[in-house]
């Protein structure tokens, strides 16, 4: 760490677990096991986005692990890693580095954040890498949903629930951050930061980063401004394209959206989801939409083609915006 | 339904040519004891082998227990499935009449893929502890890693069938469908099979459609498009036909593979659905299919394509209510095109991505997210020396900082964001 981080979520990301906003009660626990390192089971950390978890676990490996601490700490995303082979060798390399050095740490130190996104198969793979590497190392397994954690899993771990972060503990962080940064973040600031990124602390500090660049006051305007220009208003034109009956230009702007903003599917239609809502329609219709929106969100999931689901999306909305045109 | 399956042979005379393997598959069956070998029926497709197993297996009362290579055949699922079967004959055989199992392994030779790993060694070992005979069939055992295999089956070659042996069987069936033919078009179809009974049978089904009195002529026409259709040709019968089965068939009948025709559907769509209800009826089809495109690409179980070819074929067919007129269809779809256009950049976009995620511990996705967006609006507003700083401390090279100051980096992108505009002065349309 010769340099200052630029981004401010690494920046003011914390550096002991003292210092983590709200999990108090988690944190009180993992403080149990840095008395005796070597009580501590395997970890699955689960809650939302952006509310600490990835942070907490990184606190822990320092203190567990002391100066050096990054040495004794392989950091896998099962999101970006190439399927279960790629993990294996990984931690099985890892492994055979700590035994070298196994005098001065306790154990080495696994981080797998975005476990969920791994397949049944390949979290049965993981289970017995679990458990032929126990003697040398744990294992924190990070993921959004424990659900998508197979049993056998879930029961080797102790598992920690961080819950949503507590919107106070949200609004101090980031006065915190603007006084630091001597920023002029307004009330009104606060309230539209909060509105659009909820309890995802991390979307939340890159929202305030950006629109510290477009001016040293951030009010609800600049937070606009920001979420604007980073694609909301491209999704609300898409939407309206849509429901005025011009899916060619709908479908356009969704071509755009992917190759230049490279956003995939889910991104887009999390924030199609959002953007309902800030429409002028009726609660009705904005609740109909939300839930054709909802049936292909699940499509996505389910489905090959990214753009074959948002774009049979539009054509629902096409055909929605329609009947809206008929009825008035 | 198919005349192939309609026809298929219900006794082992039935199946037609390759009397001798017949025979040597017979006596193998008739003869075989447990600790005997398993036999491996091998040859070109359509010539019958499966249909012979299927055949002997009747007429000697075994229970035929299949597989075939769409299964996901990994070890474990070929030894729950058949292993279980193959060790627990007597169990079969006291509650049954049958005279017991006979198992049929399916396309064996597609085993060694990427998804099968292990198959093979499960197949071995089956093969060794099978205590009821096990038959298999390739279409081509000349690949080294079948070696092993080779050498625990008795080997049965399986020729293409002569054109006078296929010709009978087309006449009897036309015999039995009521269907006149001139001796001469069947002729023609069995010399265009090269052999292949099969697609023999399929090829007089798809004629007996447009005719009850098959003419030489009527073939000629046949052969004249060669079997398969254009993009235009398919995409027309799925747009226009009133009988949405015809879509069906023209999709197995197209040139193009099944991907570019779902992605041509996906692209011509709207141009020519133009009711709104149409439309959506239309893509909710495609969207359909994909779904289950996705669960034969997670579960690699194949059996689940061919819902995803009737719903982009006939359920587009059958969503349309409206009459519209043929159209000169798009191809290839703009959808590809674009991301031809747009491959350097998203290869930028990912790499930004992946420098973003070791700084800031989150995934490519998250960062693609999360950040980019944000980055975007930061290297836009900043002065020149805080987007340089942000720019050494993530690690960015120049074409990743023009890309995130929104400037045309290479000219490789630079006609997808000069077309954009074009595209929304195209509103006269």
């Amino acid at each position: 760490m010769s340099e200052e981080a630029v981004m401010w979520v690494e920046k003011y990301r914390p550096k002991m677990l003292d210092e983590v906003v709200d999990h108090k009660s988690v944190i009180e626990s993992l403080k149990g096991f840095l008395k005796s390192p070597n009580t501590m089971p395997h970890l699955l950390f689960a809650g939302p986005p952006g509310n600490g978890k990835t942070s907490v676990a990184l606190c822990l490996a320092r203190q567990l692990l002391g100066p050096g601490w990054r040495n004794y700490v392989l950091e896998l995303n099962a999101s970006d890693e190439r399927g279960i082979q790629m993990v294996r060798e990984r931690i099985k390399n890892f492994t055979r580095h700590v035994l070298g050095t196994m005098a001065k740490v306790p154990f080495g130190l696994v981080i797998l954040d975005e476990s969920d996104q791994m397949t049944a198969e390949a979290q049965t793979a993981l289970r017995r890498i679990m458990e032929a590497n126990s003697r040398t190392s744990r294992f924190i397994l990070i993921c959004n949903y424990s659900g998508k954690i197979i049993e056998p899993i879930q029961s080797r771990c102790a598992i920690f629930r961080f819950a949503p972060l507590a919107r106070g503990d949200v609004e101090n962080y980031l006065r915190f951050i603007a006084k630091k940064e001597k920023l002029n973040l307004q009330d009104s600031g606060v309230e539209a930061l909060i509105e659009h990124c909820g309890g995802d602390l991390r979307r939340a500090v890159n929202t305030l980063q950006a629109a510290a660049t477009v001016g040293r006051t951030v009010d609800r305007k600049t937070v606009l401004q920001v979420m604007g220009k980073a694609g909301s208003e491209e999704i609300r034109d898409m939407l309206g394209k849509a429901l005025k009956g011009d899916f060619l230009e709908a479908r356009n702007t969704l071509y755009t959206l992917m190759a230049t903003y490279g956003m995939s599917g889910s991104d887009i239609i999390r924030q199609v989801h959002r953007e309902i809502f800030n429409l002028k329609l009726p609660p009705k219709a904005q609740i109909e939409l939300a839930d054709i929106i909802g049936e292909y969100d699940f499509r996505l999931v389910e489905g090959a083609n990214d753009d074959i689901q948002l774009s049979a999306l539009l054509a629902q909305l096409v055909k929605y915006g329609s009947q809206l045109g008929e009825k008035a | 339904m198919m005349w192939v399956e309609k026809h298929r042979p219900q006794t082992p005379e039935e199946v037609v040519g390759n009397e001798e393997a017949k025979l040597k598959f017979l006596s193998w069956l008739k003869k075989w004891k447990p600790g005997g070998k398993a036999a491996l029926l091998h040859g070109p497709p359509g010539v019958g082998k499966t249909a012979l197993v299927h055949a002997a297996a009747k007429a000697a009362a075994y229970d035929l227990i299949e597989m075939n290579a769409s299964d996901a055949r990994t070890a474990e699922k070929i030894m729950r499935t058949a292993g279980h079967a193959a060790s627990e004959s007597s169990i079969f055989q006291f509650f049954s009449d049958s005279k017991g199992v006979l198992i049929l392994l399916d396309e064996v030779d597609g085993i060694y893929g990427r998804e099968d790993q292990g198959g093979l060694g499960a197949i071995l070992k089956l093969l060794e502890e099978s205590k009821v005979p096990v038959a298999l069939t390739a279409n081509d055992i000349s690949d080294m890693r079948l070696r092993e295999l080779k050498n625990a089956c008795l080997t049965i070659r399986f020729q293409k069938v002569r054109p006078p042996v296929m010709v009978a069987w087309l006449e009897e069936i036309c015999r039995r469908e009521g269907l006149e033919a001139e001796e001469e078009a069947l002729k023609l179809i069995a010399a265009r099979s090269r052999g292949d009974v099969r697609s023999a049978v399929n090829d007089l089904q798809a004629l007996a459609e447009k005719t009850r009195s098959l003419r030489a002529v009527d073939v000629e026409k046949l052969t004249a498009r060669d079997r398969q259709l254009s993009v235009q040709e398919v995409l027309g019968e799925i747009f226009l036909t009133n009988n949405p089965l015809y879509a069906k068939r023209a999709q197995a009948e197209a040139e193009v593979d099944r991907d570019l025709l779902h992605l041509s559907v996906h692209e011509n769509l709207p141009y020519q659905f133009t009711d709104p209800e149409d439309l959506a009826a239309g893509y909710d089809a495609l969207s359909r299919a994909d779904v289950f495109f996705g669960r034969v690409k997670r579960t690699q179980n194949w059996g689940l394509l061919s819902y995803a070819l009737e719903q982009m074929s006939m359920g587009v067919a059958a969503a349309r209510r409206g009459k519209y007129t043929p159209a000169g269809y798009r191809f290839p779809p703009s959808r590809i095109l674009i991301l031809g256009r747009t491959k350097a950049q998203r290869e930028l976009i990912k790499e930004i991505s992946a420098k973003i995620g070791v700084k800031c511990h989150v995934s490519r996705r998250r960062a693609a997210a999360d950040f980019l967006p944000y980055l975007r609006v930061m290297f836009q507003h900043s002065k020149e020396a805080a987007a340089a700083q942000l720019a050494s401390w993530l690690g960015l090279d120049e074409a990743a900082v023009a890309y995130l100051k929104g400037e045309a980096a290479k000219p490789s992108s630079a006609p997808a964001r000069g077309r954009k505009p074009a595209g929304r002065r195209g509103a006269r349309r």
